[in-house]
């Protein structure tokens, strides 16, 4: 995941190595601040979890996190379409997917 | 007359990157640092304070529509309301491609937009285009406010240097290309003159030339040798005038007789025939 990230911002975007692992470690703050964003929106609160799920995908794609970006884009339609319960699943999978960006980076 | 030059002074472009996220910005900043200048803001009232202080420096906007405090609509509003939209092309950055978010940044005035993740060969282009047509468009302002489409947007594009000034020889816009001719033109300051920008060593023939011209309306090339270069000029003035007879402008063209221009004949050729014309009305 992280190299997937390096690889896509030195190899698909030119970035040299620095700035790309710079940009890495601030995708990855960015990304937890957001994360206690979401852990603290009310659950029927879709604007504000279509808000969160746009700005998670935002970060994602930026940076080539592809496989966050698609849950942020899940999280995105469930909002949307008010599903309660797909919402809570989607944002849980982020959560563990974070998780484990988290684990590679230490 | 325009007080001030079409654009800023030479240099690199200027880029404003709007983002409220630092990996947001980071990344834009790292594909255009090489390229371009980069100034940076993490809200839509930091742009609109950037556009306030000094918008002419601003080449082209990237924007994100996602914004605190706010947003890129916000932004886009205020750039309508104060005539920005046109100088200032901006690219709106949208991370959810649904047709109605696109159709909104173009109604809200933005010139283009760039979807994430970015292609960089795609935003490098969409930005490189954006300064052209903004560039045109203050060409075309030029000649709505009274100087002509003399040579219009193909300024640039000439392998020879143009400038115009008013009737005191102050010069208001220049191409590019004076700069590959005189170097040293210019030097940052607005405002200056004819004379104030060729070498001392040729300044005389210069000042003889803008002498006869205003004087007895006489259009003659002038042929410079500029020592510390090596470089040979020939300089065409052309004026203006207005219903009274009066010269209104100046029109100065360079030819860099040292750089092999295949059509710098055809170009001298026709220099000269606009010059009989001008004075022909």
């Amino acid at each position: 995941m992280k190299q997937d990230v390096l690889l896509y911002l030195t190899g698909k975007l030119g970035i040299d190595h620095g700035d790309a692992k710079d940009l890495y470690r601030s995708f990855m703050d960015t990304f937890g601040e957001w994360l206690g964003t979401l852990k603290n929106a009310a659950p029927d609160d879709y604007e504000e979890i279509r808000r969160i799920s746009h700005a998670f995908i935002g970060f994602s794609a930026s940076v080539g996190a592809n496989d966050l970006m698609l849950l942020s884009e899940r999280l995105n339609a469930s909002a949307k379409n008010k599903d309660s319960v797909s919402v809570r699943m989607a944002a849980l999978m982020i959560e563990n997917l974070h998780g484990q960006y988290l684990l590679e980076r230490q | 007359m325009q007080d001030k030059p079409y654009r800023a002074f030479p240099g690199r472009e200027r880029i404003l990157i709007a983002d409220d996220a630092d990996v947001g910005r980071g990344i834009l900043r790292s594909l255009l640092k090489k390229d371009y200048d980069v100034i940076e803001a993490k809200n839509g009232l930091e742009v609109i304070q950037i556009l306030k202080s000094a918008p002419e420096n601003i080449a082209t906007l990237l924007l994100d529509m996602m914004m605190p405090v706010m947003d890129g609509f916000g932004v886009l509003e205020f750039m309508r309301r104060n005539g920005l939209t046109e100088t200032i092309p901006t690219i709106a950055i949208t991370a959810i491609s649904d047709p109605e978010g696109k159709i909104a940044c173009y109604e809200a005035g933005a010139a283009d937009f760039i979807e994430k993740p970015y292609d960089p060969k795609l935003l490098l282009y969409k930005i490189k285009r954006g300064i052209s047509v903004s560039r045109a468009a203050a060409q075309r302002r030029i000649g709505e406010n009274g100087i002509g489409s003399f040579h219009d947007q193909a300024l640039d594009a000439l392998p020879v240097a143009i400038f115009y000034a008013d009737a005191k020889s102050r010069i208001a816009t220049y191409s590019n290309a004076l700069f590959e001719t005189l170097p040293f033109a210019l030097n940052g300051r607005r405002n200056a003159t004819i004379e104030e920008i060729f070498p001392a060593g040729v300044l005389p023939d210069v000042q003889k030339a803008v002498s006869r011209l205003v004087s007895e309306r006489v259009s003659a090339p002038v042929h410079l040798d500029l020592e510390k270069s090596g470089r040979h000029l020939t300089l065409h003035f052309t004026a203006l005038q207005d219903a009274a007879g009066d010269i209104s402008d100046i029109v100065g063209t360079i030819v860099d007789n040292t750089r092999d221009f295949k059509c710098r004949r055809d170009l001298e050729r026709r220099i000269e025939e606009l010059s009989r014309g001008r004075f022909a009305q």
